[in-house]
């Protein structure tokens, strides 16, 4: 079943059309974690994260500056030249500076013919979720759930269906169960003897991102066993913590890179997975109440609190650390990318201070040069932490 | 026991032999072939030198950008480590390595014995390193030596105040338009190169004594520079090119 | 070692009442400090963010953001001499040793730098009163509400972040596609009742907005001991309201030909506006500005003798070397208009709820009538602004660190040449930071440009 979840990351595309193909139903791309899935899922849609690719830039030049995240003009061309064609819409929310203006660049570069009035289009192919930035404080709460609430009517009208509170709930039961699977191997790579590879447990987790819900956790039931089974990867490995951002199917290779350089990622706070969305809904509460709370929950690098010690996000970083040692934290922070460089500096210390564990620092723009560059780096922080 | 650094850079293989920390005999090779067998060469004529056979190497330690390209070494190790080790054999206490190379530059902080305690590059940018020297002397038309004579003997700084390379070609020669001395343009150059290592340096922490090698510090100019702006003693080895190949030749598994 | 390098300058003043804004500008930080010694309550904060509520609770705002063009303009001690460089390359310089990268905002750089120093008083006009809080908001840019959070950590002191999300381009009006055929009906509508294009914020914008700045109101008193009262707040938004409306004359009488005032003289201008909105000195400053401008276009007096071509200053300006505004003169061009943070119709008022009012005007705000944030509002108040002030060729900004400004860029350059056949420039550097300068790539671009636009004109 590893094959399949590989199969589900490297052929993403054609796995999704067949999938259309075979069930008649529809598909949206989402750019991040924000987005309520389990509203599309509920109404019978795949939604599936929209990634770049290493493909040379050919139209998003024409549209979108430079000096712009590289990782979403990638995915911002792949866009314009059609390659997500077969997507029936797109979520946009207000994840950040540049992400928060695809809602603007997908409608001008994708060749997606929607009917229009006088250029407003009857049935957006591109939706935006004014997503809140603080996920605390007076009224965050209900200004969010009218914000899905306005989505959900949206996906009724495209879907052609009302999306009862019991459909909801079905929805979060197959997500809980997808939380709880990749919570498994989230505490299971914390273990030693290392028996899994941050590469691999990467792939797993950026799968279900592509793939059905449901269709995942079946093979986690089979995998999680498989698991259990397999002898160690290897002994004193240098074990490390990665944050970062763009890490998708093409630039996972730092994990690669990382093994081959003698170290082992054996948890992350990169945006996909179980980064962000690491617990289960409260199912004691009203529905869209639960999607809600489990999404104020998320504490990324755009999230604020009026904390002026932004400490919930190094104590969310350490939590995800509870139990297990590591040697050192690198960081793989994109060009561009403010919200995770402005945070770097405090969690450096942090890290150093508290943690007692040194960090390095890489920077991406997103291509293969700069992974290539990334090693000599990584090779050489590795070393230092050998001794 | 009998040790071989070999650093292969982007212009020249360095080679160092050392014997119980002893420097038998070095190479500095600029080669255009490529790096398995420039190592090979270098390599045999330092051995040549040494008077010694390769049968009486007992471990080889390749470093440099081409260091996974030398089949015969027995160990490749970053330059970070390397140019830590060398540093610390020749100055003997803990400091902070500046190493400017064609390719890049890179600042480590290092611990006693020699370890590396943290350190920071800036390889992606031609500033800051020979590269930007070599762009520079071809836009004057005059070689590095040269230019360092002149940046040494200007009573002023044509600043070249951009921080791209790029963008310091257009500057350079917009300070030749406007009528700036040649020595005045060669400070300002030298002095822009010291602005992005000192950048470099404070990354990495810097330590009470600074060592400086590779290609860079041949430039007296650059030094002067840096201590003026440090307010403190640069070290500079009699062998700057040699550093990281010395260090290469320390390291064992 | 002398040092000689490309010449910075500030502007050529055009307008008598613009050379009286530095010295508004130092009054201002020297009542900042004096608040201070009284310990009086000191808050930083952001231009984005309405003042109102800091004067009528009688907390004295500070802003990093224009201390960062201060400090751009600036050399350590006040020296004119050239071989010191700004101080905010120098903060800069503190910043990026801490970890923080180039490519981040100028304004955050050097404020941060400053800030790392430890002596928030070894800075130009003795530098800022360290705050009692710090509250900024969440809208136009990510860094705005990051950097300061950063400070108030660094300096320990309590934080509020007001959070308006970004509205998108769901107006018709901002589609693409729709933006030339609405123009006609755009320029005939009335400056005052333009809001009307802008879709209303709807429901839960409105009560999670006014919520938070009900709120604001809460932790002023929390941290300062300060009461809120309705009246004085009253007194204060009627003050900024008419305000406006002295600015909203300006933005009318500016599109006179010859222009009466250019962008040297607007991006300068604008500071009591945008800094010290509701009080009587801004107020009395625009009274002075409008009919010093009523004069000049009633004599026909402009920026240079003869416009030979009028520009438009798109995005913030290169504060560090404000001659730049200039340039083009020696050639008959003048900088007519940069809708930058330029005004746009607040709601009426509402003195029952001054809130809900402040709460309407914030999402306008944010919906695009100030720093228009999203692409399809950044492109539209392009396009207006070109037809409305006659414009024939654009400089823009790339502003290489901010982000909302340069995004828009690409579209605003494309949309320009490809829809209205008008053609434009990039300027590619930071705000602040001058060691991103290319003063040789900058006079080739802008020479060339002059060069198309004079053809154009004959």
């Amino acid at each position: 079943m590893g094959l399949e979840f590989q199969e589900w990351m490297l052929n993403r595309h054609e796995k999704i059309k067949e999938w259309k193909a075979k069930t008649g139903q529809k598909c949206y791309g989402y750019l991040c974690c924000m987005t309520p899935e389990e509203i599309l899922y509920a109404a019978g849609i795949l939604p599936v994260k929209v990634t770049g690719s290493p493909d040379k830039l050919e139209v998003v030049d024409k549209h979108v500056v430079r000096y712009a995240c590289p990782y979403v003009r990638s995915l911002l061309d792949l866009a314009g030249r059609g390659v997500y064609e077969y997507l029936d819409g797109v979520v946009v929310c207000n994840s950040c500076d540049i992400m928060s203006r695809c809602e603007y660049y997908w409608r001008v570069l994708s060749p997606k013919a929607k009917p229009t009035i006088m250029g407003a289009e009857l049935s957006p192919y591109v939706l935006y979720i004014k997503s809140p930035e603080k996920i605390s404080g007076p009224g965050v709460h209900e200004y969010l759930r009218d914000e899905f609430r306005i989505f959900k009517q949206h996906i009724e009208r495209e879907a052609r269906q009302m999306i009862t509170d019991e459909m909801l709930s079905q929805a979060i039961a197959v997500y809980n169960e997808h939380y709880d699977w990749l919570g498994r191997l989230h505490a299971f790579r914390k273990t030693q003897p290392l028996k899994v590879s941050g590469s691999e447990a990467f792939m797993v987790e950026f799968s279900s991102l592509q793939m059905p819900k449901d269709q995942h956790n079946r093979l986690m039931a089979s995998y999680m066993q498989e698991l259990e089974k397999r002898q160690p990867l290897s002994n004193g490995g240098v074990r490390l913590f990665l944050s970062g951002g763009a890490v998708d199917q093409f630039t996972s290779q730092i994990y690669n890179i990382i093994e081959e350089c003698g170290g082992h990622v054996i948890a992350e706070d990169i945006g996909v997975g179980t980064s962000y969305l690491d617990r289960k809904m409260d199912t004691s509460i009203p529905p869209m109440d639960a999607i809600v709370k489990h999404r104020l929950d998320v504490h990324c690098p755009h999230t604020m609190t009026d904390d002026p010690h932004p400490r919930e996000r190094f104590d969310f970083i350490k939590s995800k650390l509870s139990g297990t040692e590591i040697h050192g934290a690198i960081f793989f922070i994109p060009m561009f990318c403010e919200c995770r460089n402005l945070e770097y500096p405090f969690l450096k210390e942090k890290f150093r201070d508290e943690l007692n564990v040194p960090v390095l620092y890489l920077e991406s723009d997103y291509s293969q040069g700069s992974l290539d560059e990334a090693r000599s780096k990584v090779e050489a922080f590795i070393e230092m932490l050998k001794g | 026991m009998l040790s071989a650094g070999i650093d292969v850079g982007q212009h020249a293989i360095k080679v160092v032999l050392l014997e119980e920390n002893i420097v038998l005999a070095y190479q500095n090779m600029v080669t255009e072939v490529d790096a398995d067998t420039g190592a090979r060469q270098a390599l045999e004529n330092t051995l040549k030198e040494a008077n010694t056979s390769f049968d009486r190497i007992q471990r080889i330690v390749s470093t440099g950008l081409g260091r996974k390209e030398v089949s015969f070494s027995h160990l490749q190790r970053t330059q970070e480590t390397c140019a830590a080790r060398g540093a610390y054999l020749v100055l003997g206490k803990a400091c902070t390595v500046l190493d400017g190379g064609a390719g890049g530059c890179r600042a480590v902080k290092v611990g006693h014995g020699g370890k590396v305690l943290d350190f920071a590059s800036n390889s992606k940018c031609a500033s800051g390193t020979g590269s930007f020297l070599q762009i520079a002397c071809e836009v004057l038309q005059i070689d590095l030596a040269k230019l360092d004579m002149l940046a040494g003997q200007a009573d002023g700084i044509a600043k070249v105040s951009t921080t791209c390379a790029v963008f310091a070609e257009s500057a350079i020669i917009s300070n030749v338009h406007r009528g700036f001395s040649i020595e005045d343009i060669c400070a300002g150059i030298c002095d822009s190169v010291a602005t992005r290592l000192l950048e470099v340096l404070s990354r990495a922490g810097i330590e009470k004594d600074v060592f400086f090698c590779g290609g860079v510090a041949q430039s007296k100019t650059i030094t002067r520079t840096l201590e003026r702006r440090l307010g403190a003693t640069i070290h500079v080895p009699t062998y700057p090119l040699l550093t990281t190949a010395l260090g290469a030749a320390l390291c064992i598994s | 070692m002398e040092e000689k390098q490309a010449k910075t300058a500030p502007s050529k003043k055009a307008v008598e009442t613009a050379k009286e804004v530095w010295p508004y500008v130092k009054r201002e930080y020297a009542a900042a400090h004096q608040a201070k010694a009284e310990g009086k309550p000191v808050v930083w904060s952001c231009a984005v963010f309405p003042k109102e509520l800091y004067w009528a609770m009688d907390v004295f705002p500070v802003f990093p953001e224009h201390f960062a063009v201060i400090t751009g303009m600036m050399r350590r001690g006040g020296t004119k001499d050239e071989s010191v460089e700004k101080e905010a390359v120098r903060f800069a310089r503190i910043a990026e040793s801490a970890g923080f990268a180039s490519y981040l905002c100028g304004y955050a750089r050097s404020s941060i730098g400053h800030a790392l120093t430890g002596n928030l008083a070894d800075a130009p006009l003795g530098g800022l009163p360290k705050p009692d809080m710090i509250i900024t908001t969440s809208f136009v840019c990510d860094l705005r509400g990051k950097w300061l959070q950063y400070l108030a950590q660094k300096l320990n002191v309590p934080f509020f972040v007001l959070d308006i999300p970004e509205r998108g381009c769901d107006i018709p009006f901002f589609q693409p596609g729709l933006r030339t055929a609405l123009l006609p009906f755009y320029n005939k509508i009335k400056r005052g009742e333009r809001d009307l294009f802008f879709s209303p914020p709807a429901d839960h914008e409105l009560k999670y907005t006014q919520r938070q700045w009900e709120e604001v109101a809460k932790f002023i008193t929390n941290v300062t001991g300060h009461k809120y009262d309705q009246d004085r707040f009253n007194e204060v938004m009627d003050l900024s309201y008419r305000t406006n409306e002295l600015r909203l004359e300006i933005l009318e009488l500016r599109k006179a030909v010859p222009a009466p005032m250019g962008v040297a003289d607007g991006l300068s201008t604008m500071y009591p506006g945008l800094y010290t909105t509701g009080t009587q000195r801004a107020h009395d400053f625009y009274v002075k500005l409008r009919d010093e401008l009523k004069e000049r276009v009633a004599k026909g007096l402009g920026i240079v003798p003869e416009e030979k071509f009028r520009l438009l200053w798109m995005g913030l300006a290169p504060w560090f070397n404000m001659s730049l505004f200039n340039y083009f003169e020696k050639y008959g061009g003048a900088f007519v208009f940069e809708p930058i943070y330029n005004m746009c119709p607040f709601p009426p008022r509402m003195p029952e709820d001054p809130f809900k009012e402040l709460s309407i005007r914030t999402l306008q705000q944010s919906g695009g009538l100030i720093a228009p944030s999203m692409i399809g509002q950044a492109v539209s108040t392009i396009v207006n602004a070109v037809h409305e002030y006659k414009v024939s060729g654009a400089v823009l900004f790339y502003l290489i660190t901010c982000r909302p400004v340069v995004y828009p860029t690409v579209e605003i350059a494309r949309v320009l040449q490809e829809d209205f056949g008008i053609p434009s420039v990039p300027l590619e550097c930071d705000l602040i930071d001058e060691r991103t300068y290319s003063e040789a790539q900058t006079f080739a671009r802008f020479d060339a440009f002059a060069e198309q636009l004079l053809k154009h004109a004959v």
